[in-house]
Order: structure tokens, then C-alpha cells, then sequence
């Protein structure tokens, strides 16, 4: 959640089947257009566009430390 | 060589001007060994956070985290969240907090008077540190000269020799002048130049991408998209495991096991040790630091490394796509430096308006300096006091200790620089490798000492001395991979890290732990809090 504030500052792109006009587009030698013309088809199964694996390894480590740290900050004591 | 930008070198003049101003006030603020050693455990507390934050991020989390980026993309997402904001948060809860009552009481200013009062052994274990501290931070430094290099010649367009050595003439000039406090009061300012740099430049640069979620929707596509552009296969360069957190256990890089023994272990807890990181506890003024100082580096820590290492990724995705070429950058003397580590400034320079742009090198500057002027630091006490000091004249007087300082600064960078010119194929292997000598000397000896009372000085000796010589054998036989095909792939940490564990743990069961009134004193036991411990 921390990476998707910090980073999603533009709109979200254009929704296309891309794939098969790319290769429409290789078939007829244009393979760096074909390459733009793969624009992402959203899926439900992701997210914020991350595989949910690598969205939950990314933000579960990140949560708990913060936690972590947190708690240390609330329960802190001046040493002897 | 490509024209000078002497806009760019009008931005860099500025830069070195300002640095030498703070370092000038440094040197006139430093009188005693301590002041050089430990800033007389005087810092206040902005400066203790960022002199930590930029200790861990150095020119290789600028440059060598984005050539990560570019090559594995999230599959070493495991660096960024358990990697160095996880070290200085935790080493200044885990460390720090106890360190500070030790330093109050003992005069404690390095790593290695903390070995020598823990362990009642103040000529051995003190020197054999000294030596290794030595070793580890001359090996780390070598990693930082070339990201500099690399950034001058793409940004300003002048050499690449010439570029680093002008860092060198630099730092090597403030650290000689002002030792600690020269460091920390210039970690300050190059601290705030990276984290506003990365925290400009990586928005705009996945914005370039069209925004968050189609980024990541993209990295999805590298491997089809490589293969139709660039004719490369899908699995190319780790094209298939970009969008995963980690591939399967036998491969090299972005395997489980391999982020495991890489990300789980040398990274975090190497740098958890690092005597130059230990050392930075040493320096704070007050104890209250350690409340929010821990939750403000990690929150920091990690955009701040999340940053580079994205915008390689971005530079993987615009390169399939047939957006931006990278070239690998020959330097004189026919040196290549790896293409994957040309993906930051490539990207910079196509993504980024002019006026930010010319804002990377002083935020590349800023990251290797901020580290290099810590390891200088800690490299030349540890030869001045550790081991003149202390061990061979300890009737030195404190003017000849500083002036020792100032000469093992100037051979140290000097000699590290001179090993530079020759880059490594990629920046991170060999701070890694530096790391993994760390994790494998003074882990136990550090968390060991502060918090297992059966933790004693032969434990600490002989698990530190076969920590590093089983770590140097094993790049010796394996490089920096060891692969049981079909099996597993590790990094090359993991036999050193199970000798140093095993005879650490032999000897602290087979031989006598220290006085009960010593490991009071010491503060040694399973709690952070003394007075409060915690269940045994």
C-alpha cells in the first residue's frame, strides 16, 4: 500500500487484447510497434497490477516491521 | 569521451563546494581520538537517523540495486524489505539501545572496546578484529569508486578514472580533516540529496511507464515481449521469475533458497554487524534516539532503496519493448562495466526532463560518499586505536593517534581507488561478498555477546577467525555460487556462516562463560531493557 501511494501517480492505461494484434503486427515486420501494442489486459487476479505472491511478500514483511518498530516506539523505556 | 555538460558540471561544482565547507567545520570541530572515532557520542538526532540511512545506501544501492532491478526484477524483492532498512533499524533497537549504557560507562568508541571489555580481552580479540573490520571495509570500499565513475562519464561526459578520483581527492580530504564529525555533519546533506533524488525521480519514471499498475502489468509481458522485439528467448536473463517473488530452489539469483542465504542472511545480517554500522550507535548524544529513530530509518530505508531498484525494472520493461537500448560502457583501458548496471542513468537520461536529470549525479555522489567516508572512518580507527593504540604503543599520544588516522585514510582510499579502475562485472557481488565476511566474523560475537551469557572470549576468537578464513576459501573454491544441480542453488555465505555457528557454539558450551558479575555489567543476558528480563 505504502509502494502503491508512492508510486501510482498516473492514470491507469488503456485496457487492449494485445497480444494478437502483436503478432499481426511481427507478422508483418514491425515488431517494435507489435511491442508498444502490448498494452496490459487488467485482470481481477492481480493486485495493483502485481502478482498477489509477489503484492503479499512485498507488503506482509513491510507491515510487520512497521509494527515491529511501532510497538518498540510505544513501549520504549530510558535505559538504566 | 562524449562533450562536457557544463551545466551538469556547474551542478557538481556546487555540490563539491558545499561538502567542503560542512567538512572544513568538521575538522575545526575535531581535537581528540574520540571526536575522530566516534564524534565524542555527540550527535544529535537527524543526524544519527541520516548518518545511518546514508551509511547502508551507497553507490551500489543507487547504480548496483537497479542493475539487480534490471536483471531479476521483483524476484529479489526480499533486498528491499528485509535488506539494509531492516539492518539499521533493528541494529540500532538490537545494539544500539544496550550500547549506549556500555559507552556511557566504559568509554566506549568502537566495536572492538566493546570486544575487549565484554570478553575480558583487550590485546587479542581487539586485534583480530581490528584486522578483520579492516579487511571487510577495504573490500566494500572498492565497490563504491565505480559507481561514481560510471555516473560522471554518462552525466558530465569526463573519464571515468578521472571522475572517481575526484571523489576520492574529496572524500579522502574531509575524512583526513574531520574525521567522525566531518562524516556525520556531510552524511546530513548527502542523505537529504538521495532521498529527495530517488524520491523524485522513481515517480516520475514509473509515471513515464503509464503509472503503477501498468508497470507491474508489464513486467508481466517481458518475457514476450523480449522475445519479439529483442529475439531473445522468454527466459532470458530471468525474464519468466520478474513478476514472482522468488523462482524455484536450484536457481542462481532468484531462487528461494538463494534469497534466503542472500537477502535473509548476508544482507541483513551482515550489515546488522558491520563495524561501521556498530559503530554509529557509538555516536548519538541521547538515549531517547532509539525510540522513533528506528521506525523513521526504516520508513525511509525502504523507498529509498524500493526507488533504484524499480527504476532498473522500468528500464528492463522499456527495454523489451524496444524503447531504450542499453549499452555496456567500455572505459579506458578497454574496462567494461555491465550493461545491467548502465540501466539507471540510460533510463534517467530517456525518461527524466533535463533538470532533474543532472540532479543524479550529485545524488550517486552523495550515496558513495555517505558510505565510503563511514568505511574510511572505521577502517583507520581501527589501525589508529584499535591495534596502535591499544595494542602495539599504548603510550601513543592522541595528537600521533589522529595523525595515523589521517595517513590510513589516505592509504586506504588511495589503494582501493587504484583497485576500482578494474570494475567489477556487477557492483553488488562485490559489496555482497564484503558483507558476507562481516555476518561471518562478528555476528555471534555482537548479538552473541549482548545477549548469550555463555558467550566468552574463545567462543568469540575462534568462531570470528574461522568465520572469515572458511568465508574466504569458499569465494576461493565456489565463486559466488554454490549449485547442487536439480537441488538447490545457494550464495557462497552459507559455509562460512555454519563453521563460524558451529565452533562458536562448540567452544561457548565447552568452556567456561565469564564472571556473573561481568555479564551484569556487560549487560549480557536475553533482554533489551536491563532490569527487565526477558523469559530464559
Amino acid at each position: 500500500m505504502m509502494a502503491f501511494i508512492f508510486f501510482n501517480l498516473a492514470p491507469l492505461p488503456v485496457t487492449v487484447e494485445g497480444l494478437s494484434i502483436s503478432r499481426f503486427l511481427v507478422f508483418f515486420g514491425m515488431p517494435s510497434l507489435a511491442a508498444l501494442s502490448i498494452t496490459p489486459s487488467l485482470s481481477s487476479e492481480r493486485i495493483l497490477g502485481m502478482q498477489p505472491l509477489t503484492f503479499f511478500c512485498l507488503a506482509i514483511p513491510i507491515v510487520v516491521q512497521v509494527a515491529v518498530l511501532l510497538i518498540w516506539a510505544i513501549k520504549w523505556r530510558a535505559p538504566d | 569521451m562524449a562533450n562536457i555538460d557544463l551545466v551538469g558540471l556547474g551542478v557538481f561544482a556546487a555540490y563539491i563546494v558545499a561538502i567542503a565547507v560542512i567538512g572544513y567545520f568538521g575538522a575545526r570541530r575535531t581535537k581528540t581520538t574520540a571526536d575522530f572515532v566516534a564524534a565524542s557520542g555527540q550527535l544529535g538526532f537527524w543526524t544519527y537517523v541520516l548518518l545511518m540511512v546514508g551509511a547502508v545506501t551507497s553507490g551500489m544501492t543507487i547504480i548496483g540495486v537497479a542493475g539487480l532491478g534490471f536483471q531479476s526484477g521483483w524476484a529479489n524483492l526480499w533486498e528491499r524489505v528485509i535488506g539494509p532498512p531492516f539492518a539499521v533499524s533493528f541494529c540500532t533497537v538490537l545494539v544500539g539501545y544496550k550500547m549506549w549504557t556500555l559507552r556511557n560507562k566504559y568509554r566506549i568508541w568502537t566495536m572492538q572496546d566493546y570486544f575487549a571489555t565484554r570478553y575480558e580481552d583487550p590485546r587479542t580479540l581487539r586485534a583480530l578484529a581490528g584486522i578483520v573490520s579492516v579487511v571487510t571495509c577495504f573490500a566494500y570500499l572498492i565497490g563504491q569508486y565505480t559507481a561514481v565513475g560510471v555516473v560522471t562519464e554518462v552525466v558530465l561526459g569526463i573519464p571515468y578514472s578521472v571522475g572517481s578520483l575526484i571523489a576520492l581527492v574529496i572524500v579522502v580530504g574531509y575524512v583526513m580533516g574531520g574525521g567522525m564529525f566531518s562524516t556525520a555533519w556531510t552524511t546530513f546533506l548527502q542523505s537529504l540529496i538521495m532521498i529527495v533524488g530517488v524520491f523524485i525521480t522513481a515517480p516520475l519514471i514509473i509515471n513515464w511507464m503509464g503509472g503503477w499498475i501498468a508497470f507491474n502489468e508489464l513486467v508481466s509481458q517481458v518475457p514476450v515481449l523480449q522475445q519479439i522485439v529483442r529475439g531473445q528467448a522468454p527466459g532470458y536473463l530471468f525474464g519468466t521469475f520478474l513478476d514472482q517473488p522468488f523462482g524455484p530452489a536450484d536457481m542462481p539469483l532468484v531462487g528461494w533458497a538463494y534469497n534466503l542465504t542472500l537477502f535473509g542472511i548476508t544482507v541483513p545480517l551482515g550489515l546488522l554487524v558491520a563495524p561501521h554500522i556498530v559503530n554509529n550507535v557509538l555516536c548519538f548524544k541521547e538515549s531517547k534516539y532509539t525510540r522513533w529513530g528506528p521506525l523513521i530509518m526504516y520508513v525511509l530505508g525502504v523507498p529509498l532503496i524500493l526507488g533504484p531498484s524499480l527504476i532498473g525494472l522500468a528500464a528492463r520493461v522499456a527495454w523489451a519493448q524496444g524503447q531504450l537500448n542499453i549499452a555496456s560502457l567500455t572505459l579506458e583501458g578497454g574496462v567494461t562495466v555491465a550493461w545491467n548496471d548502465m540501466a539507471y542513468p540510460t533510463i534517467a537520461k530517456a525518461a527524466l526532463p533535463y533538470g532533474i536529470f543532472i540532479l543524479l549525479l550529485p545524488s550517486v555522489l552523495a550515496a558513495v560518499m555517505s558510505t565510503t567516508d563511514r568505511l574510511l572512518v572505521t577502517a583507520a580507527s581501527n589501525v589508529s586505536y584499535d591495534l596502535v593504540k591499544n595494542v602495539l604503543r599504548p603510550n601513543t599520544s592522541e595528537k600521533a593517534t589522529v595523525w595515523i588516522n589521517r595517513l590510513v585514510v589516505l592509504i586506504l582510499g588511495v589503494s582501493s581507488w587504484y583497485i576500482s579502475l578494474t570494475p567489477q562485472p556487477m557492483l553488488a557481488w562485490f559489496i555482497w561478498a564484503a558483507l558476507s565476511l562481516m555476518v561471518n566474523c562478528f555476528f555471534w560475537p555482537i548479538i552473541g555477546g549482548l545477549y548469550w551469557k555463555r558467550m566468552n572470549k574463545h567462543a568469540a576468537r575462534w568462531g570470528m577467525l574461522t568465520g572469515f578464513v572458511v568465508t574466504l576459501i569458499s569465494f576461493a573454491i565456489w565463486g559466488k555460487n554454490i549449485i547442487i544441480p536439480g537441488v538447490v542453488a545457494l550464495y557462497a555465505v552459507v559455509p562460512g556462516f555454519i563453521a563460524s555457528t558451529a565452533v562458536t557454539l562448540a567452544l561457548a558450551f565447552l568452556t567456561k562463560p565469564h564472571s556473573e558479575a561481568l555479564l551484569r555489567e556487560t549487560l549480557t543476558g536475553l533482554f533489551i531493557k536491563s532490569g527487565t528480563p526477558a523469559k530464559h
